[in-house]
């Protein structure tokens, strides 16, 4: 009876907290870093497109000169309406378990783990059809239901129809983290300084650059769909995480040059910046863990085999090791009739080194060797952004239209608007942006205040489909 | 694969419910080689437990109270090739995994679903039981399969004048709801 499959757990229970310790920390980590993942909500209502102006300054350079509310702005603070939601709602609110675990985790507990992770996870929108195991549900029986099937070649698993359940968990992007460690991800709080002769300074903190993901990998995704093993072939689970956060100094000149005369069109305005940036960094992860099993040469598990872990884990965190990088930006921007269009490159040249601690697994132990371990780049990565708006004077209110272009680890693009009647806005975009997004919002505007929202979406976790909500933001200027 | 699947647990747990139920079907009759499918029946009186006395360990994910309800299933097919009607019984037998000879009702092993048969000489006819396992039915087995991997056999007795004994499948299944693992 070869065949048999022995479920005894060999780590040791420390093994298994410390190794908790530190899956949570690197939740905690990156979920903080998520956070600042979010754009401006009235940018997210145009699907993210971000207009000519000095809120662009961290992209173009040019605009540190540029005049401010030509666009617009977006200066709300975006209002954390996913924790309402997260306790609002009977399905993912962990409040029952203030009484008592059992509150939550009873037959007729309405708690879904899947919707708490799913709004947990959007800390800023209000999500309107949160991912839910409800779609397992089995109207014969009246519950969620899935099913695991183990024979000797392999093992599925399905919803109660038979549908393979995809084993996929992910959020932010996986190629949020680029080749250039100096290209630091968009500053949480910027603040900038205007200094003599069209001098400026900025301060900032970044923290971002956040993906995380869950997922089987290519052997074992095929294993899952059609229920076979192959012979001595590698099944595994792929955790990619990646996140940092820093303090950053930018130092720049940016200025209004003379008048450029365009024929049939009058004379442009020019702006051209330049910006060199330094950061210090406080933490970082960048991590490709995938533990598995391997089968044998009949295509079998062997009950004794203990897994089979690979991949590193490189991190920083302040009091192991710290960051520092510099870059040079340059960015031009021009603007004729109430129509500008801006160029920046980031990263035209541009160093960072990391150090830190590097955790590898080499596919024999569970024990990783640890050592120390850095992560640099040097050269010309450089990253583009173009984008265009302009004004259109309607009989009744004013149309804003603007596109943008940019690359960095890979093409993004936006196309939007933004029609203005009196206090109210309304804005809509289309795009794409690691898959194609659209943006829908509005907006109430008044001297001091502005309330904006945004419906957003997002790809359901585990269940598939579309997940929609909105996201709000509140500015208040005295 | 054991870790494995206990890995695959473990993200699956993330789309669970409260009140999700995990259904897991072994297949068993796919861990018994080919070839020891079949089980000839000798002439006389004829007493056997297939496929040993130790029989077939049946993997379980978890040891756990979670789990709410079993089945098992079998299904074969009785050839009775000679020349007098072949009679006598069949039914499964359960034990936990520490008990390795599952005839002797020593060390945990229990019987279910005793059926009889008949058949005529020279012909054959198919045999199929389905055992339910809860609280209320079957206990004792049913706290076997709660206790983690177990082992299956089945006892064949029969009086006869030669025969064969083909299994064609051996299912057991197990449901239980994860979140009861938190009290």
């Amino acid at each position: 009876m070869s065949a048999e499959i022995n479920i005894g757990l060999r780590c040791t229970g420390s093994t298994i907290l410390l190794a908790m310790h530190r899956l949570v920390g690197i939740m905690v980590f990156t979920l903080a870093c998520g956070f600042s993942f979010s754009q401006g909500v009235r940018s997210l209502g145009m699907a993210g497109l971000v207009l000519p102006g000095p809120e662009a300054v961290y992209l173009n350079p040019a605009y540190a000169a540029y005049p401010a509310g030509l666009y617009g702005s977006d200066r709300g603070f975006r209002l954390p309406v996913g924790l309402l939601g997260l306790l609002l709602r009977p399905e993912s609110s962990p409040l029952p378990a203030l009484r008592g675990l059992s509150n939550l985790t009873s037959e007729n507990s309405p708690f879904d783990l899947l919707t708490f992770y799913d709004q947990f996870t959007h800390p800023d929108q209000f999500l309107i059809n949160p991912a839910s195991s409800k779609v397992f549900i089995n109207p014969s029986t009246g519950y969620p239901e899935i099913q695991i099937s183990v024979d000797a070649n392999g093992l599925q698993i399905t919803d109660y129809q038979g549908k393979p359940i995809p084993l996929e968990l992910g959020l932010g992007s996986q190629t949020s983290v680029g080749t250039s460690k100096a290209l630091t991800p968009a500053p949480l709080i910027r603040i900038p300084f205007a200094l003599d002769s069209n001098l400026f300074l900025d301060l900032g903190l970044h923290a971002g650059g956040l993906g995380l993901s869950l997922s089987p990998n290519g052997n074992l995704r095929q294993a899952l769909q059609s229920g076979q093993l192959q012979p001595s072939t590698e099944y595994a689970l792929i955790l990619n995480a990646n996140a940092q956060a820093g303090l950053n100094m930018g130092f720049g000149y940016a200025a209004r040059l003379p008048d450029l005369p365009i024929p049939d069109l009058g004379s442009a305005k020019l702006y051209v910046g330049a910006r060199g940036e330094a950061f210090y960094g406080l933490a970082y992860l960048e991590s490709n863990l995938s533990v598995g099993v391997q089968t044998d040469a009949q295509g079998r598990f062997d009950s004794g085999q203990a897994p089979v872990y690979r991949g590193t884990v490189f991190y920083t965190v302040p009091g192991n090791g710290s960051g520092l990088g510099v870059r040079a930006d340059l960015g031009v921007a021009l603007e004729i009739r109430g129509t500008t269009l801006g160029l920046g490159i980031r990263n035209a040249l541009g160093y960072a080194r990391w150090s830190g601690t590097e955790l590898r697994w080499n596919g024999t132990s569970s024990n990783p060797t640890s050592a120390p371990g850095e992560r640099s780049s040097l050269g010309f990565v450089p990253a583009f952004f173009l984008n265009l708006a302009t004004l259109l004077p309607l009989e009744a209110g004013t149309l804003l239209v603007g596109g943008d272009l940019g690359y960095e680890t890979s093409l993004y693009g936006r196309v939007g608007g933004e029609y203005s009647l009196g206090p109210a806005r309304l804005r809509a975009g289309l795009g794409f942006d690691n898959g194609p997004r659209f943006g829908l919002g509005a907006g109430f505007v008044r001297p001091g205040f502005s309330l904006d929202a945004a419906l957003t979406t997002h790809r359901a976790p585990i269940v598939g489909g579309t997940v929609f909500g909105i996201a709000a933001s509140l500015g208040i200027n005295f | 694969m054991p870790r494995l699947a206990l890995i695959t647990l473990l993200v699956l747990l993330a789309g669970c419910s409260a009140n999700t139920r995990y259904t897991i079907h072994v297949d068993v009759l796919s861990f018994i080689p080919q070839n020891q499918r079949s089980l000839n029946i000798p002439t006389g009186y004829y007493l056997v437990v297939y496929p040993g006395l130790e029989g077939q360990q049946v993997p379980l994910p978890l040891s756990l109270d979670i789990l709410e309800r079993g089945q098992i299933a079998i299904q074969g097919n009785l050839t009775n090739t000679g020349a007098i009607p072949m009679s006598g019984n069949y039914e499964i037998r359960l034990a936990p995994e520490s008990d390795t000879n599952l005839s002797d009702n020593i060390g945990g092993d229990v019987g279910l679903g005793n059926t009889s048969f008949n058949v005529a000489a020279g012909q054959s006819r198919s045999i199929s039981t389905t055992v339910d396992l809860n609280a209320g039915q079957n206990s004792a087995a049913f706290n076997i399969i709660k206790s983690g991997s177990f082992r299956i056999a089945i006892r064949v007795e029969a009086n006869s004048n030669g025969g064969r004994f083909d299994l064609t499948a051996a299912r057991v299944g197990v449901t239980g709801r994860p979140f009861a693992i938190i009290k």
